[in-house]
């Protein structure tokens, strides 16, 4: 999880920051940051990249917080931040080209064989296999199963369709389960079932 | 019991998303808070900057650079393909430059040769081989050209904390905004009296892509916001 559910935090806090209080600024700032951390690296990949977008968005967050109308609660509010953030590094020009290539490649390509070299032995662990999904699809994965973003709302952040999330989801799963299956082979036969079913 | 075995127990009774859910969070590096300060500092001077440069006198490093070589261009010796504005919100740039204000369509005059008569779709090899083939006179026009072309476009504030929709395009408009001004500001001008003219003519050059890009962005981002009509 990205923990975001289980942060609040007194609207005392959120008001002084308003006011431009660094003191509830900091407060805030060590309430969220594991979240906002996590939900980054979780959609990146990569804990260099996952520490740049955690410090953007609370940069954001001080400039903006001060229109912060409340209509929603600070911890969603801070998140969407924080995932327009991933999104914004995920289309960057460098990074497009990255994409593109292993769209071309297909997820078949560079992503699995990095996580292959990296574990040798067939089983992966979640996390692994989680990295081993291309950048788009993990990202769905992550806004989808673990954030409750809609399909609706992910084809929008992505300006792609609704339907574009679904297959993205359906075929990460896919991959995701065959990757895990042998893990599961070894360990216990059952949960093997459980996830190829 | 190993975090794997764990995580595949998790599977067997809500499969991949429960498991995704329940894993743990991760720690954000330390001294995280300090690092955000020392940005957002960073960022305020950066901004300053940008406002001073990108603001009031667009471009006043350009207009300098010809200054150097002595180029005297009427205004209007380059002039872009049709674009038409709505005029919602045409920025203070156009009135301080000495233009007339955009209060209706307008429709500039075409190019006395043809241009990147379509770069809509990006930058065209043509373009390039255009820039090739322009000396220092004609790319110092050129510049100038793009410059009016983009003041011409209404300024849009995409950079409300929290958008989602927008992504991408900001961070590469500042981008762009500040390779162009470290042209401006530094490269260009040390460049221009150092006898080789070959260097300044490619930074030239490297300018005009990195203002067809900036072009690009901008246009996209109004003709969305449904400041301008798309087919310009």
């Amino acid at each position: 999880m990205s923990g975001f559910a289980n942060r609040t935090i007194d609207p005392a806090f959120v008001r002084a920051a308003q006011r431009g209080d660094m003191k509830a600024h900091e407060i805030i700032y060590r309430q969220f940051a594991d979240p906002v951390y996590t939900l980054a690296l979780r959609m990146t990949g990569s804990p260099t990249v996952a520490d740049d977008i955690l410090q953007e968005s609370f940069v954001e967050v001080l400039r903006g917080i001060a229109k912060f109308r409340g209509e929603a609660s600070l911890a969603t509010w801070i998140r969407r931040i924080a995932v327009s953030r991933c999104l914004m590094h995920m289309r960057a020009a460098w990074n497009r080209r990255r994409l593109l290539f292993s769209e071309i490649v297909g997820d078949e390509g560079t992503y699995e064989i990095r996580a292959r070299e990296e574990t040798p032995e067939l089983a992966m662990d979640l996390e692994t296999a989680l990295d081993s999904l291309s950048p788009t699809a993990r990202a769905v994965v992550w806004l989808h199963d673990v954030e409750g973003y809609t399909h609706k709302e992910i084809g929008e952040m992505m300006n792609r369709t609704s339907s574009f999330s679904k297959s993205q989801l359906a075929r990460a799963h896919k991959r995701l389960r065959e990757r895990l299956a042998p893990a599961a082979e070894t360990s216990a036969a059952p949960v093997r079932q459980a996830m190829i079913a | 019991m190993t975090r794997s075995q764990s995580q595949n127990s998790s599977m067997q009774g809500g499969g991949i998303a429960e498991a995704l859910r329940a894993m743990p969070p991760k720690k954000a590096p330390e001294g995280g808070w300090k690092r955000v300060l020392e940005r957002q500092e960073a960022k305020q001077q950066l901004e300053a900057r940008r406002r001073r440069y990108w603001g009031g006198g667009m471009a006043v490093a350009a207009s300098v650079a010809v200054a150097v070589v002595g180029l005297r261009l009427g205004a209007g010796f380059f002039a872009g393909p049709g674009i038409e504005t709505d005029a919602v919100n045409p920025g203070p740039e156009a009135a301080s430059f000495g233009e007339e204000s955009f209060s209706s369509s307008r429709q500039a005059e075409p190019p006395p040769f043809q241009v990147a008569s379509e770069t809509a779709g990006g930058i065209t090899a043509e373009f390039g081989q255009q820039l090739e083939q322009m000396d220092m006179d004609a790319l110092f026009a050129f510049s100038q050209f793009q410059e009016e072309r983009l003041r011409s476009l209404p300024m849009i504030d995409f950079s409300g904390p929290g958008r989602v929709v927008e992504v991408g395009s900001f961070g590469l408009t500042t981008e762009l905004e500040d390779q162009i001004a470290l042209l401006d500001e530094g490269l260009i001008p040390a460049t221009l009296n150092a006898g080789d003219e070959a260097v300044p003519r490619r930074l030239l050059q490297e300018r005009a892509l990195l203002m067809e890009d900036l072009f690009d962005l901008r246009r996209a981002e109004a003709a969305e916001a449904g400041f301008i009509y798309a087919d310009f």
